[in-house]
Protein backbone atom coordinates (compact mmCIF):
# COMPACT_ATOMS: atom_id res chain seq x y z
CA UNK A 1 0.00 0.00 0.00
CA UNK A 2 1.16 3.50 -1.00
CA UNK A 3 0.87 6.23 1.41
CA UNK A 4 1.67 9.68 1.03
CA UNK A 5 1.75 13.08 3.16
CA UNK A 6 1.27 16.87 1.90
CA UNK A 7 3.03 18.84 4.23
CA UNK A 8 3.31 22.43 4.70
CA UNK A 9 5.07 24.11 7.60
CA UNK A 10 2.51 24.32 10.32
CA UNK A 11 2.57 23.17 13.84
CA UNK A 12 0.53 20.56 12.54
CA UNK A 13 2.90 19.36 9.72
CA UNK A 14 6.48 19.27 12.36
CA UNK A 15 4.42 17.33 14.54
CA UNK A 16 3.47 14.86 11.95
CA UNK A 17 6.31 14.29 10.30
CA UNK A 18 9.05 14.58 13.61
CA UNK A 19 6.53 11.48 15.01
CA UNK A 20 6.37 9.65 11.82
CA UNK A 21 9.94 9.76 11.70
CA UNK A 22 10.43 8.82 15.58
CA UNK A 23 8.55 5.69 15.27
CA UNK A 24 10.69 4.93 12.11
CA UNK A 25 7.44 5.04 9.63
CA UNK A 26 8.30 5.82 5.75
CA UNK A 27 6.57 7.28 3.86
CA UNK A 28 6.18 6.28 -0.04
CA UNK A 29 6.01 9.88 -1.04
CA UNK A 30 6.25 13.38 0.36
CA UNK A 31 5.38 16.73 -1.08
CA UNK A 32 5.86 20.04 0.79
CA UNK A 33 4.18 23.38 0.07
CA UNK A 34 5.90 26.40 2.13
CA UNK A 35 5.16 30.17 0.94
CA UNK A 36 8.41 30.83 3.05
CA UNK A 37 6.13 32.26 6.27
CA UNK A 38 7.77 31.99 9.32
CA UNK A 39 6.58 32.10 12.69
CA UNK A 40 8.82 32.09 15.88
CA UNK A 41 8.14 30.55 18.94
CA UNK A 42 9.21 31.25 22.82
CA UNK A 43 11.00 29.16 25.25
CA UNK A 44 7.95 28.09 26.89
CA UNK A 45 6.28 26.69 23.90
CA UNK A 46 9.13 24.77 22.41
CA UNK A 47 9.69 23.02 26.49
CA UNK A 48 5.98 22.26 26.10
CA UNK A 49 6.03 20.72 22.54
CA UNK A 50 9.13 18.24 23.00
CA UNK A 51 7.47 17.55 26.14
CA UNK A 52 4.47 16.06 23.72
CA UNK A 53 6.80 14.21 21.51
CA UNK A 54 7.90 17.04 18.64
CA UNK A 55 9.85 20.13 18.73
CA UNK A 56 8.18 23.12 17.36
CA UNK A 57 10.63 25.19 16.59
CA UNK A 58 11.98 22.84 14.36
CA UNK A 59 10.89 23.52 10.58
CA UNK A 60 8.96 21.07 8.26
CA UNK A 61 11.15 21.37 5.98
CA UNK A 62 14.58 21.10 8.16
CA UNK A 63 13.37 17.68 9.29
CA UNK A 64 12.48 16.22 6.27
CA UNK A 65 16.86 17.61 5.10
CA UNK A 66 17.70 16.22 8.54
CA UNK A 67 16.20 12.68 7.84
CA UNK A 68 17.67 12.50 4.19
CA UNK A 69 13.82 11.73 3.15
CA UNK A 70 13.43 13.00 -0.59
CA UNK A 71 10.49 15.11 -1.10
CA UNK A 72 9.19 17.44 -3.79
CA UNK A 73 8.81 21.11 -2.99
CA UNK A 74 6.07 24.01 -3.81
CA UNK A 75 6.25 27.31 -3.30
CA UNK A 76 2.93 27.60 -2.77
CA UNK A 77 0.43 26.98 0.28
CA UNK A 78 -2.58 25.92 -2.00
CA UNK A 79 -4.12 22.23 -1.61
CA UNK A 80 -6.38 22.76 -5.04
CA UNK A 81 -3.03 24.70 -6.87
CA UNK A 82 -2.78 22.85 -10.72
CA UNK A 83 0.62 22.33 -10.30
CA UNK A 84 0.43 19.92 -7.14
CA UNK A 85 -2.83 18.31 -8.72
CA UNK A 86 -1.00 17.80 -11.79
CA UNK A 87 2.20 16.01 -9.32
CA UNK A 88 -0.71 13.93 -7.35
CA UNK A 89 -1.60 12.52 -10.67
CA UNK A 90 1.80 11.57 -11.54
CA UNK A 91 2.51 10.63 -8.40
CA UNK A 92 -0.49 8.08 -7.51
CA UNK A 93 -0.55 6.75 -3.85
CA UNK A 94 -3.30 4.59 -1.83
CA UNK A 95 -3.74 7.13 0.34
CA UNK A 96 -2.24 10.90 1.01
CA UNK A 97 -2.38 12.74 4.44
CA UNK A 98 -3.76 15.99 4.31
CA UNK A 99 -2.10 18.21 6.41
CA UNK A 100 -4.01 21.52 5.91
CA UNK A 101 -3.55 24.14 2.99
CA UNK A 102 -7.04 24.75 2.04
CA UNK A 103 -10.81 22.32 1.14
CA UNK A 104 -10.40 19.91 -1.28
CA UNK A 105 -12.09 21.58 -4.64
CA UNK A 106 -13.84 18.55 -7.01
CA UNK A 107 -11.05 18.30 -9.20
CA UNK A 108 -8.75 17.26 -6.04
CA UNK A 109 -11.32 14.91 -5.15
CA UNK A 110 -11.60 13.50 -8.00
CA UNK A 111 -8.14 11.84 -8.35
CA UNK A 112 -7.87 8.33 -7.50
CA UNK A 113 -6.42 8.77 -4.35
CA UNK A 114 -7.97 9.03 -0.89
CA UNK A 115 -7.19 11.84 1.28
CA UNK A 116 -7.05 11.42 5.27
CA UNK A 117 -8.06 14.16 7.03
CA UNK A 118 -7.16 14.35 11.24
CA UNK A 119 -10.15 16.02 12.59
CA UNK A 120 -10.02 17.33 15.97
CA UNK A 121 -13.28 16.15 16.97
CA UNK A 122 -14.99 12.64 17.85
CA UNK A 123 -17.75 13.20 14.68
CA UNK A 124 -20.55 13.22 14.62
CA UNK A 125 -21.28 15.12 17.72
CA UNK A 126 -18.00 17.64 16.97
CA UNK A 127 -17.84 18.52 13.46
CA UNK A 128 -16.75 21.65 12.27
CA UNK A 129 -13.80 24.42 13.69
CA UNK A 130 -11.76 24.13 17.20
CA UNK A 131 -13.92 21.50 18.18
CA UNK A 132 -11.60 20.49 21.60
CA UNK A 133 -12.26 23.77 23.11
CA UNK A 134 -16.24 22.78 22.77
CA UNK A 135 -15.22 18.85 23.88
CA UNK A 136 -12.94 19.95 26.52
CA UNK A 137 -16.15 22.17 28.09
CA UNK A 138 -18.74 19.31 27.53
CA UNK A 139 -16.99 16.66 28.33
CA UNK A 140 -13.27 17.54 29.92
CA UNK A 141 -11.74 15.49 27.12
CA UNK A 142 -11.32 15.58 23.69
CA UNK A 143 -10.99 13.41 20.78
CA UNK A 144 -9.52 12.69 16.84
CA UNK A 145 -11.28 11.24 13.94
CA UNK A 146 -9.42 10.07 11.02
CA UNK A 147 -11.66 9.94 8.00
CA UNK A 148 -11.70 9.67 4.51
CA UNK A 149 -12.34 13.20 3.12
CA UNK A 150 -15.63 14.04 0.75
CA UNK A 151 -17.15 17.03 -0.48
CA UNK A 152 -18.80 17.76 2.77
CA UNK A 153 -17.77 19.26 5.70
CA UNK A 154 -16.25 16.64 8.47
CA UNK A 155 -18.56 13.65 6.68
CA UNK A 156 -16.48 11.35 5.17
CA UNK A 157 -16.20 7.51 6.40
CA UNK A 158 -14.25 6.95 9.33
CA UNK A 159 -11.10 5.13 9.37
CA UNK A 160 -10.47 5.83 13.51
CA UNK A 161 -11.29 7.41 16.56
CA UNK A 162 -8.74 8.34 19.51
CA UNK A 163 -9.63 10.07 23.18
CA UNK A 164 -7.74 12.73 24.97
CA UNK A 165 -7.21 13.74 28.39
CA UNK A 166 -7.53 17.44 28.08
CA UNK A 167 -4.23 19.58 27.90
CA UNK A 168 -2.60 20.67 31.52
CA UNK A 169 -1.11 23.57 29.39
CA UNK A 170 -2.21 26.45 28.19
CA UNK A 171 -0.96 25.80 24.36
CA UNK A 172 -4.17 24.28 22.99
CA UNK A 173 -3.77 25.34 19.49
CA UNK A 174 -0.09 25.21 18.87
CA UNK A 175 0.77 22.00 20.80
CA UNK A 176 -2.54 20.15 22.04
CA UNK A 177 -4.08 20.17 18.92
CA UNK A 178 -1.30 18.82 16.60
CA UNK A 179 -0.10 16.20 19.52
CA UNK A 180 -3.61 14.76 19.49
CA UNK A 181 -3.91 14.69 15.99
CA UNK A 182 0.16 13.36 15.56
CA UNK A 183 -1.19 10.43 18.12
CA UNK A 184 -4.22 9.34 16.24
CA UNK A 185 -1.98 9.38 12.63
CA UNK A 186 0.87 7.17 14.46
CA UNK A 187 -1.85 4.89 15.97
CA UNK A 188 -3.90 4.36 12.45
CA UNK A 189 0.01 3.39 10.78
CA UNK A 190 1.20 1.62 13.57
CA UNK A 191 -1.75 -0.99 13.33
CA UNK A 192 -2.25 -1.02 10.13
CA UNK A 193 -5.67 0.25 10.15
CA UNK A 194 -5.76 1.43 6.47
CA UNK A 195 -4.87 -2.02 5.45
CA UNK A 196 -8.21 -3.69 7.00
CA UNK A 197 -10.46 -0.75 5.08
CA UNK A 198 -13.04 -1.07 7.42
CA UNK A 199 -14.48 2.31 7.20
CA UNK A 200 -17.72 3.26 8.78
CA UNK A 201 -19.88 5.63 7.20
CA UNK A 202 -21.50 8.32 8.91
CA UNK A 203 -25.09 9.92 8.48
CA UNK A 204 -24.39 13.76 7.93
CA UNK A 205 -27.51 14.79 9.45
CA UNK A 206 -26.93 13.18 12.62
CA UNK A 207 -24.53 15.33 14.67
CA UNK A 208 -23.21 18.92 15.58
CA UNK A 209 -21.28 21.45 13.76
CA UNK A 210 -19.33 24.24 15.32
CA UNK A 211 -18.16 27.40 14.14
CA UNK A 212 -14.51 28.98 15.22
CA UNK A 213 -14.76 29.44 19.07
CA UNK A 214 -14.93 33.08 20.81
CA UNK A 215 -12.39 33.92 22.11
CA UNK A 216 -14.27 34.28 25.83
CA UNK A 217 -15.03 30.54 25.80
CA UNK A 218 -11.61 29.68 24.51
CA UNK A 219 -10.19 31.57 28.05
CA UNK A 220 -13.05 29.78 29.92
CA UNK A 221 -11.61 26.29 28.70
CA UNK A 222 -7.92 26.87 29.32
CA UNK A 223 -8.29 28.12 32.44
CA UNK A 224 -9.96 25.32 33.22
CA UNK A 225 -6.97 22.97 31.91
CA UNK A 226 -4.58 24.96 34.20
CA UNK A 227 -5.99 26.62 37.01
CA UNK B 1 -0.88 45.34 32.81
CA UNK B 2 -4.32 46.00 31.95
CA UNK B 3 -5.82 44.15 28.95
CA UNK B 4 -8.21 45.36 26.55
CA UNK B 5 -11.31 43.80 25.02
CA UNK B 6 -10.53 44.13 21.56
CA UNK B 7 -13.40 41.81 20.16
CA UNK B 8 -15.38 44.50 19.83
CA UNK B 9 -14.25 47.44 17.73
CA UNK B 10 -16.21 49.99 16.32
CA UNK B 11 -17.81 49.32 12.99
CA UNK B 12 -17.98 45.50 12.71
CA UNK B 13 -21.02 45.45 10.68
CA UNK B 14 -18.76 46.81 7.63
CA UNK B 15 -15.13 45.17 9.06
CA UNK B 16 -16.38 42.28 10.82
CA UNK B 17 -13.80 40.46 13.53
CA UNK B 18 -13.08 36.99 11.89
CA UNK B 19 -11.51 35.12 15.79
CA UNK B 20 -8.93 33.50 13.80
CA UNK B 21 -5.92 32.25 15.67
CA UNK B 22 -6.82 34.19 18.76
CA UNK B 23 -4.13 34.70 21.61
CA UNK B 24 -4.62 33.42 25.08
CA UNK B 25 -4.14 36.36 27.27
CA UNK B 26 -4.57 34.68 30.92
CA UNK B 27 -7.78 35.19 33.42
CA UNK B 28 -7.37 39.19 32.82
CA UNK B 29 -8.67 38.93 29.11
CA UNK B 30 -12.20 37.44 31.15
CA UNK B 31 -12.09 40.39 33.25
CA UNK B 32 -11.69 42.62 30.33
CA UNK B 33 -14.39 41.07 29.06
CA UNK B 34 -17.03 41.46 31.65
CA UNK B 35 -15.82 45.28 32.53
CA UNK B 36 -16.60 45.53 28.53
CA UNK B 37 -19.74 44.72 28.79
CA UNK B 38 -21.05 45.56 31.73
CA UNK B 39 -20.08 49.15 30.62
CA UNK B 40 -22.07 48.47 27.43
CA UNK B 41 -25.33 47.69 29.73
CA UNK B 42 -24.88 50.25 31.78
CA UNK B 43 -25.44 52.79 28.40
CA UNK B 44 -28.00 50.78 27.69
CA UNK B 45 -30.14 51.12 30.03
CA UNK B 46 -29.14 55.42 30.15
CA UNK B 47 -29.92 55.26 26.88
CA UNK B 48 -33.11 53.59 26.97
CA UNK B 49 -36.20 55.79 27.78
CA UNK B 50 -38.82 53.20 27.71
CA UNK B 51 -38.34 50.22 29.28
CA UNK B 52 -40.22 47.39 27.82
CA UNK B 53 -40.48 43.51 29.40
CA UNK B 54 -38.78 41.10 27.34
CA UNK B 55 -41.65 38.97 26.91
CA UNK B 56 -44.37 42.03 26.39
CA UNK B 57 -42.07 43.08 23.52
CA UNK B 58 -42.31 39.32 21.72
CA UNK B 59 -45.54 39.06 22.48
CA UNK B 60 -46.11 42.67 20.72
CA UNK B 61 -44.57 41.56 17.57
CA UNK B 62 -46.74 42.56 14.70
CA UNK B 63 -45.72 39.78 12.31
CA UNK B 64 -46.77 41.03 8.80
CA UNK B 65 -47.08 37.94 5.74
CA UNK B 66 -44.24 36.77 4.35
CA UNK B 67 -43.54 36.42 0.12
CA UNK B 68 -43.68 33.30 -1.04
CA UNK B 69 -40.48 33.22 -3.04
CA UNK B 70 -38.56 35.28 -0.81
CA UNK B 71 -38.86 36.57 3.01
CA UNK B 72 -38.01 39.34 5.03
CA UNK B 73 -35.44 38.48 7.55
CA UNK B 74 -36.71 40.40 9.93
CA UNK B 75 -40.35 39.13 9.84
CA UNK B 76 -38.83 35.46 10.01
CA UNK B 77 -36.82 35.95 13.29
CA UNK B 78 -39.51 37.79 14.80
CA UNK B 79 -41.80 35.06 14.15
CA UNK B 80 -39.60 32.22 15.22
CA UNK B 81 -39.39 34.35 18.37
CA UNK B 82 -42.86 34.91 18.97
CA UNK B 83 -44.04 31.49 18.10
CA UNK B 84 -41.91 28.84 19.74
CA UNK B 85 -38.02 29.65 19.33
CA UNK B 86 -37.33 25.48 19.59
CA UNK B 87 -39.91 24.22 17.53
CA UNK B 88 -38.62 21.65 15.10
CA UNK B 89 -40.12 23.55 12.35
CA UNK B 90 -37.63 26.56 13.05
CA UNK B 91 -34.67 24.62 14.35
CA UNK B 92 -33.27 24.02 10.88
CA UNK B 93 -33.69 27.40 9.80
CA UNK B 94 -32.05 28.90 13.07
CA UNK B 95 -29.02 26.20 12.18
CA UNK B 96 -29.03 27.81 8.32
CA UNK B 97 -28.95 31.42 9.75
CA UNK B 98 -25.99 31.03 12.50
CA UNK B 99 -24.10 29.34 9.78
CA UNK B 100 -24.74 32.04 7.34
CA UNK B 101 -24.06 34.84 10.47
CA UNK B 102 -20.29 32.72 11.17
CA UNK B 103 -19.50 32.14 7.49
CA UNK B 104 -20.36 35.59 6.45
CA UNK B 105 -20.20 37.67 9.54
CA UNK B 106 -23.64 39.52 8.21
CA UNK B 107 -27.50 38.42 8.00
CA UNK B 108 -28.54 39.86 4.89
CA UNK B 109 -32.30 41.70 5.05
CA UNK B 110 -33.68 39.11 2.34
CA UNK B 111 -32.84 35.36 1.43
CA UNK B 112 -34.62 33.14 -0.59
CA UNK B 113 -36.30 30.24 -0.38
CA UNK B 114 -32.62 28.17 -0.77
CA UNK B 115 -31.89 30.47 1.63
CA UNK B 116 -29.66 32.24 -0.94
CA UNK B 117 -29.29 36.48 -0.47
CA UNK B 118 -31.71 38.24 -2.19
CA UNK B 119 -30.31 41.56 -1.37
CA UNK B 120 -27.21 43.58 -0.62
CA UNK B 121 -28.57 45.26 2.91
CA UNK B 122 -26.50 43.71 5.44
CA UNK B 123 -26.79 47.02 8.07
CA UNK B 124 -30.69 45.75 9.79
CA UNK B 125 -29.39 45.62 13.59
CA UNK B 126 -32.63 44.58 14.41
CA UNK B 127 -32.07 41.07 12.39
CA UNK B 128 -28.56 40.35 14.75
CA UNK B 129 -30.52 41.09 17.69
CA UNK B 130 -32.98 39.34 16.93
CA UNK B 131 -30.97 36.44 16.25
CA UNK B 132 -28.73 37.14 19.09
CA UNK B 133 -31.72 36.55 21.12
CA UNK B 134 -33.15 33.73 19.56
CA UNK B 135 -29.65 32.07 19.90
CA UNK B 136 -29.55 33.10 23.80
CA UNK B 137 -33.35 31.37 24.39
CA UNK B 138 -31.85 27.97 22.79
CA UNK B 139 -28.73 28.05 24.58
CA UNK B 140 -30.80 28.60 28.02
CA UNK B 141 -32.91 25.42 27.00
CA UNK B 142 -30.29 22.94 25.46
CA UNK B 143 -26.47 24.09 26.72
CA UNK B 144 -25.54 23.69 23.28
CA UNK B 145 -22.31 25.82 23.12
CA UNK B 146 -23.14 26.64 19.57
CA UNK B 147 -26.00 28.97 20.48
CA UNK B 148 -23.82 30.67 23.09
CA UNK B 149 -20.71 31.07 20.67
CA UNK B 150 -23.06 32.52 18.42
CA UNK B 151 -24.45 34.81 21.10
CA UNK B 152 -21.14 36.05 21.83
CA UNK B 153 -20.42 37.01 18.37
CA UNK B 154 -23.81 38.94 17.53
CA UNK B 155 -22.98 40.70 20.57
CA UNK B 156 -19.75 41.78 19.77
CA UNK B 157 -20.65 43.19 16.73
CA UNK B 158 -23.98 44.87 18.76
CA UNK B 159 -21.51 46.81 21.00
CA UNK B 160 -19.72 47.55 18.18
CA UNK B 161 -22.84 49.31 17.02
CA UNK B 162 -24.30 50.63 19.77
CA UNK B 163 -24.21 54.38 18.99
CA UNK B 164 -26.37 53.39 15.82
CA UNK B 165 -28.98 51.43 17.32
CA UNK B 166 -31.86 54.32 18.68
CA UNK B 167 -35.00 52.29 18.27
CA UNK B 168 -36.63 51.87 21.25
CA UNK B 169 -37.19 48.26 20.70
CA UNK B 170 -33.72 47.49 19.11
CA UNK B 171 -32.47 49.00 22.81
CA UNK B 172 -34.45 47.25 25.03
CA UNK B 173 -33.78 43.87 22.88
CA UNK B 174 -30.24 44.22 22.74
CA UNK B 175 -29.94 45.28 26.56
CA UNK B 176 -31.52 41.83 26.79
CA UNK B 177 -29.24 39.37 25.22
CA UNK B 178 -26.78 41.25 26.66
CA UNK B 179 -27.42 41.06 30.18
CA UNK B 180 -28.24 36.82 28.93
CA UNK B 181 -25.00 36.33 28.05
CA UNK B 182 -22.80 38.06 30.37
CA UNK B 183 -25.05 35.55 32.98
CA UNK B 184 -24.71 32.39 31.17
CA UNK B 185 -20.80 33.10 30.71
CA UNK B 186 -20.44 33.83 34.56
CA UNK B 187 -22.29 30.67 35.38
CA UNK B 188 -20.42 28.45 33.16
CA UNK B 189 -17.08 30.09 34.25
CA UNK B 190 -18.13 28.83 37.69
CA UNK B 191 -19.49 25.74 36.98
CA UNK B 192 -17.11 24.22 34.46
Amino acid sequence: MKIGIVLTNDERSRAYLQKLQKQKILLHSYVLMDNGDEKEFSNEIVTVSKKFGFNISETTKETLLKNNISFNEFNFLDINHPKLIDFLKKNLCDYFIFTGGGILKKEILSLPVKFIHLHPGIVPYYRGSTCFYYSIINEQNSGVTAFIMDEKLDTGEIIHQKKFDKPNHQFVDEVYDPHIRSETLIDILQNNILKKEDFREQNPEEGETYFIIHPVLKHITILSCID
Amino acid sequence: MKIKYNYSKKGQLHNPQKYQKTPFEGKKFLLSYQNFREKNIKNLKQKIEDKKDFNEIIKNFQIEKCDDIKFSTRILLKSILKENVDSEKYDKIVNVLIKKFEVKKRIFSSYDKLFFENSSNYQDMINYILLSNICAKQYEKTKNLKFLNTVLKLNDLICSEIENIEENIELNLSLHCLNKELDFVLKLKEDI
